[in-house]
């Protein structure tokens, strides 16, 4: 049977091509980032890799599952001097997985990882569908990266991303970040400026309702579980029709045992506008409700009862900047293990899904 | 209080509580160049998020000046939403005030608009510290009512010990010592602060850190530039007062401290002083021995012709200030005993360079030919600007059937390893006042004891009528300070 490749000569072709683009010495790789995406489903791993070009050396290995018959690979190289005219490099195996299923193989790829520098791998491909691969490549990975926003424009729910990726990669201890979640945190950030003070902290056990319109479900999920963890709720799961779209209820019980809803409505928008139209309406059981409303031009309004109204900055981190950030740690948030683990006590005690009736 | 539960373990970095900030002196160039981006920055990234800012100074501006003033001080943030500048800028108010003025202190309480925690930024001349210091505190402005009130104060911070105390005496009169926060940015370069985690977050380098395994250390801050604009400070101050007092004596202590045992402000504080205090004087018998000073004459800089030190706009034609030093420095220490440390800095120099070269001792038997035999010992670098990063100096075989040996480098690049701009020294160092972190800034006892140590050789200094020496622009320095190394058997690293 025909090797695809031989790990010997991609080295020696990446290392030519490096040396043409930076023939002033380029600085050496800091990680191996492995990506895979699918064919037919959209891909934005080249706009998170264009704003680390220049700021990171790498290698890049690029798995895309394709429907032709036979596995092929190629090798390219990307610099960009830095302020010494030396190259800071993208080494770049590209990888077109056939039906063949040997581009994906893990023997085929794990020789061309660099070693001794950490492992990424960013997965823009179905969670669900690929259990039993995340099995099989998951001791390859210091730290898994997904992007449970790009799972939700390509039909995987909160549910199953979360189920996913607490069964098979945080029961197994494996560093795991969402994109989503680091996404999320100047709404998270301005959310507990909302409560900051004596009297705001007791608004905190009085909250009878969150209704939160976003573009995103799977962050709205994040929001509702990490808001579960932090204020001590028990999260019971989604109460409307999971098949329902752009619409979520979830319900939890608060140290009370009183009753929460979590809503979500989708608000549509732009790609890069439409976190500017998310809100969040917090409920009281007795008094106004305490708000924050993004606005055109990266803020947020937040209105809280008995508190002149502020405006706060409320920017959008973009994609790249989100991957450069993971790429630069070895850890997973420990808030996001916190919200993370409140579904999977759920999702233990009703199966996957977790609708409650 | 009850703590908010929704706040804990958001913030990424470090986050400011609410806050207001009166910067005195509001009008001058550090507010232009480096506060106010530097505050923009911080808010662009989340570090604070819900403040103000008072400017506080002679100008009759008003708010709406402040702001447009301001603006003007972001255009280096021209890719940012004009709505999100524009939320930052309202946050800008003004006292117009001179610094002697009770009435602009009085006005000082309303601009707090229900934020607790204040903060005072003296970014004024030195003469104007004890104006603003004594109006704060009969005011009652310097107390802490239900948050915190701290005062920041910009270098230079005296000049010698009488004044350092003096200055010193009138910061204690109305703060206590937790909320006088002194500057010195270049502990807030981001390579400064790499100096330690290099000697204490990696494992290989503290067993051999020391007099057994160490022959000297070299500490270079060269400017390739003259005094510009500056003459009128500069007279005043000389090199000993604008780099070695401060700067250099940073990274002295930096490189030759014990391990602090946390990395709280007063552990490491307290292991800084320590080696500042454990310095062997030189008294006015040691200064010629052990100091060098030296001014910049007239020539040639990349092919242009530059002035003399003293034919500068500014300076006096008779100047004794000196725009070159050099240190031979002992540290009586169990650790540094018998271990010289080298130190020297000045203007107009063969290149910018900022650098620690610490040089380890030869092997005690040395079996291999050398073909570089000058150059046998293994020298660690640490460059601190430009190119900031590590250098490792090491022998390795010559390819061929002899065992003759040459040194090699092993080279890291801390900047550009990342391939990004660094933050600002003073993004950093205001959250850390923000947050109440006084790591990065000056006790009173660090400042007094490094003044203790410089001002007795300026007193030698004084009684030494001998012309100053002159060295040419882009050199290496006097011969001089040649002369001082090599009478210890060891030479300068080249510029």
């Amino acid at each position: 049977m025909k090797a695809l490749f031989s790990p010997r000569e991609v080295e020696r072709e990446l290392q030519m091509l490096q040396r043409e683009l930076s023939p002033a010495e380029a600085r050496a790789a800091l990680f191996n980032l492995v990506i895979f995406s699918r064919e037919g489903l959209s891909n934005p791993s080249e706009e998170a890799l264009a704003h680390l070009l220049g700021k990171r050396a790498a290698r890049i290995i690029q798995i895309r599952n394709c429907r032709d018959s036979e596995s092929t690979m190629s090798v390219t190289a990307r610099c960009f001097p830095d302020s010494e005219n030396r190259g800071v490099c993208f080494q770049e195996i590209n990888i077109q997985n056939g039906r063949d299923n040997a581009g994906s193989a893990p023997g085929t790829w794990t020789p061309l990882l660099l070693r001794d520098i950490p492992v990424y791998f960013l997965w823009y491909d179905r969670l669900d569908g690929n259990r039993e691969y995340i099995r099989l490549v998951r001791d390859q990975a210091d730290k898994f990266i997904v992007d449970s926003r790009w799972n939700e424009k390509n039909g995987e729910r909160a549910e199953s991303v979360s189920a996913v990726l607490a069964d098979e990669l945080l029961a197994e201890r494996q560093l795991v970040s969402d994109l989503a979640w680091k996404r999320g945190l100047p709404l998270r950030r301005i959310t507990a400026s909302l409560f900051d003070n004596g009297a705001g902290v007791e608004n905190l056990y009085a909250i009878s309702a969150v209704e939160i319109q976003a573009e995103c479900e799977n962050e709205a999920h994040l929001y509702g579980l990490w808001l579960s963890s932090r204020l001590d709720w028990h999260w019971l799961g989604r109460t409307n029709d999971p098949t329902e779209r752009g619409h979520s209820v979830w319900h939890a019980l608060d140290r009370t045992e009183a009753p929460i809803d979590v809503r979500f409505d989708v608000c549509e928008g732009e790609a890069e506008q439409s976190d500017r139209n998310t809100s969040v309406r917090f409920v009281l059981r007795e008094g106004d409700p305490i708000t924050v409303t993004g606005t055109p031009g990266g803020c947020a309004d937040t209105i809280v009862p008995g508190r002149e109204d502020e405006r706060q900055l409320f920017l959008n981190p973009r994609v790249g900047e989100l991957l450069l950030d993971e790429v630069d740690s070895m850890r997973t948030d420990r808030l996001y293990i916190d919200a993370l683990t409140q579904y999977s006590r759920r999702h233990d005690a009703t199966g996957p899904g977790g609708q409650v009736s | 209080m009850k703590p908010n539960p929704l706040a804990v373990g958001l913030s990424t970095g470090r986050q400011a509580a609410p806050f207001v900030v009166f910067i005195f002196g509001v009008t001058g160039d550090l507010t232009r160049n480096k506060l106010i981006p530097a505050l923009f920055s911080l808010y662009l990234k989340g570090s604070i998020s819900r403040f103000r800012i008072v400017g506080f100074a002679r100008r009759p501006w008003g708010r709406k000046t402040f702001q447009k003033e301001a603006e003007a001080m972001l255009s280096g943030f021209a890719e940012v939403d004009p709505s999100v500048r524009q939320n930052f800028l309202e946050r800008l108010d003004y006292i117009s005030s001179t610094f002697e003025d009770e009435e602009g202190y009085r006005k000082i309480d309303g601009q707090c608009d229900g934020f607790v925690n204040r903060l005072y930024y003296l970014s004024t001349p030195p003469d104007a510290y004890e104006s603003i210091i004594d109006n704060l505190g009969k005011l009652g402005l310097s107390d802490e009512k239900g948050g915190y009130t701290r005062i920041v104060v910009e270098k230079p911070f005296g000049r010698d010990l009488a004044t350092a105390r003096a200055l010193n005496a009138i910061l204690a009169a109305h703060f206590r010592e937790e909320q006088i926060f002194r500057i010195d940015h270049y502990l807030g370069k981001e390579t400064v602060q790499n100096i330690m985690l290099l000697r204490f977050g990696n494992g290989i380098f503290e067993p051999i850190w020391n007099n057994r395994h160490i022959d000297h250390i070299q500490i270079t801050v060269a400017e390739r530039i003259g005094v510009g604009t500056r003459a009128n400070y500069y007279e005043q101050a000389g090199t000993i007062r604008d780099m070695v007092q401060n700067h250099l004596f940073q990274l002295l202590s930096l490189t030759t401290m014990e391990p602090p045992n946390d990395l709280g402000p007063n552990t490491i504080r307290s292991e800084k002083v320590k080696i500042i205090r454990s310095l062997r004087p030189i008294t006015h018998r040691l200064v010629q021995s052990h100091t060098v000073r030296a001014q910049y004459a007239g020539g040639f800089v990349d092919g242009e012709q530059v002035p003399g030190y003293r034919e500068e706009n500014g300076v006096n034609p008779e100047s004794r200030t000196e725009t070159y030093v050099a240190l031979k420095l002992y540290l009586d220490t169990w650790r540094w005993a018998g271990v010289p440390i080298f130190v020297r800095s000045g203007k107009r120099l063969a290149r910018r360079l900022t650098e620690i070269s610490v040089h380890f001792k030869e092997p005690p038997h040395q079996i291999f030919h050398s073909s570089h035999p000058a150059m046998d010992r293994n020298i660690l670098i640490m460059r601190i600007q430009p190119d900031e990063g590590l250098t490792l100096n090491l022998n390795v075989k010559v390819p061929g059937y002899q065992a003759d040996m040459r040194p090699v480098n092993m080279d890291f690049a801390y900047g550009s390893a990342f391939g990004e701009e660094v933050p600002e020294a003073y993004e950093r160092l205001l959250l850390d006042a923000f947050v109440g972190d006084s790591t990065l800034y000056n006790r009173r006892d660090e400042i007094e004891a490094s003044w203790s140590f410089i001002t007795r050789i300026l007193q030698g200094w004084e009684r030494d009528s001998t012309p100053l020496p002159l060295y040419l622009p882009g050199s290496s320095g006097p011969e001089e300070s040649r002369l001082m190394i090599q009478a210890e058997g060891r030479r300068w690293r080249k510029l």
